[in-house]
């Protein structure tokens, strides 16, 4: 499963049952989002053992974008058996800050940050 | 005893229990022995008679109440069978009170579990688009190679440290400078290493301002610092300052040592060398021309232009007619 755009990527890695999100995320709206929210729906209900959103190379997120990642959170919390991790980056300026919030929504998240 | 003959010739034995009686007596006792017997015979009918009526009243008034308790106890049986099917009535409402109160209780787990999400939900959106706003803003006013604020936010910041200067009757002081032979350097070393050196004489400027101070990068290898409430003097001091740290800098780049750099600097200050913005920069950089034209790594104030002028017949016409100290 990948989305390839000339602003950002999303590829998902069944071995290693990953999501890699590279680039930039500013799109406008819940309704542009909506491939991403299917891509990351789909890969959520095929209830794999875990679930690694690695957002490293995502140098931006727009609010829409965040509000996205929270209700895949939401969303994995409550299908219940998914162990979850979030990959970001200190280099990156808003990770550090916005991806603490998500173990907020779901406490048993592995948040790291490298 | 007595024998008394009845007309349907039945004998009845009046006195049974008397005591035979003397058979001397006479008939006059004899008419007053039955005179007796009457008498008692008359006590004992009105007695059966009282004892008859007793007996009705009595039995009518068992009647009554044997009906009145038979009655009752209809009506008893009747009140239990409302009672009972009242409480299977209230068993029923109260058991699906129960089923509606644990469901009412599982849906407010869940709408108290989402109410919680989308709080967390707002607030991260809240804080993620204020960060965002905060990065966006500083790519506005900031240049990204140095993390100095750019020329635009430089413009606005001078304006409104100004007119409070000039509000509450203080001085303020700008500095302008640039890297002496950096064309040379990029052209020995490469942009990259250029680039580097930009960057840190950027970061040794952030660390050298005061809280009130601004840096910023107002052109290519060109630098301005607005020292708000500053007199000439401590300018010129804070220049110096400035000159002698950036010639220490030990830069490198790949590992490799650059060599060091120097800087000119061009100093002036508010009131005495211009009440505008645009005036105060372009005093500081006919200063920093001078301080070039003297041959660089030097600090000149626009105080010392006048005698100048005399010693750099180099300066050029257009800034001479612009700035005819």
């Amino acid at each position: 499963m990948e989305i390839r755009t000339q602003n950002y990527s999303i590829y998902y890695d069944k071995l290693t049952e990953t999501a890699i999100f590279n680039g930039s995320l500013r799109l406008s709206g819940m309704e542009e989002y909506d491939p991403i929210v299917q891509l990351l729906n789909q890969v959520a209900d095929t209830q794999p053992s875990t679930i690694t959103l690695n957002l490293r190379e995502l140098e931006f997120l727009n609010s829409s974008g965040i509000n996205i990642l929270s209700k895949f959170v939401i969303k994995v919390r409550q299908i219940g058996n998914i162990h979850m991790v979030v990959i970001g980056s200190k280099e990156v300026p808003w990770q550090g800050k916005s991806l603490k919030n998500l173990q907020r929504l779901m406490p048993s998240l592995d948040l790291v940050l490298e | 005893m007595v024998k008394i003959e009845k007309p349907d010739n039945s004998i009845f034995v009046i006195g049974a229990n008397i005591k035979p009686m003397q058979p001397e007596l006479s008939r006059e006792q004899l008419l007053e022995v039955i005179e007796n017997l009457r008498l008692e015979v008359d006590t004992l009918k009105r007695e059966k008679a009282d004892l008859e009526i007793l007996l009705d009243t009595t039995t009518a008034h068992a009647d009554n109440i044997v009906e009145m308790l038979q009655a009752t106890s209809l009506q008893l049986h009747e009140s239990n069978k409302q009672l009972q099917a009242e409480i299977a009535e209230r068993q029923r409402t109260e058991a699906a009170l129960r089923a509606s109160q644990l469901e009412l209780q599982s849906l407010l787990a869940i709408v108290s579990r989402d109410k919680a999400d989308l709080e967390i939900m707002l607030e991260t959106a809240t804080q993620h688009g204020d960060l965002i706003e905060e990065l966006l803003h500083n790519q506005c006013i900031r240049d990204p190679l140095t993390g100095l604020f750019n020329r635009r936010f430089l413009g606005d910041f001078l304006e409104r440290e100004l007119n409070r200067s000039l509000r509450q009757q203080q001085p303020l002081g700008a500095i302008v400078f640039d890297i002496d032979h950096f064309k040379r350097f990029n052209d020995t070393f490469g942009h990259d290493a250029g680039d580097v050196v930009l960057a840190e004489v950027g970061r040794f400027l952030q660390n050298s301002i005061c809280n009130s101070d601004i840096a910023c990068r107002y052109g290519g290898e060109e630098f301005m610092l607005i020292l708000p409430e500053t007199d000439l003097e401590t300018t010129k001091q804070r220049a110096e300052q400035l000159r002698d740290g950036i010639k220490r800098l030990k830069l490198e780049y790949l590992h490799q040592p650059l060599g060091g750099i120097t800087v000119s600097l061009g100093v002036a200050c508010f009131p005495e060398h211009g009440s505008t913005g645009a005036e105060l920069i372009q005093v500081a950089d006919v200063a920093l021309y001078r301080a070039k034209a003297l041959g660089r790594d030097r600090v000149v104030t626009a105080k010392c232009l006048n005698d100048l002028q005399q010693l750099i017949p180099s300066l050029p016409i257009e800034l001479q007619k612009k700035f005819p100290f």
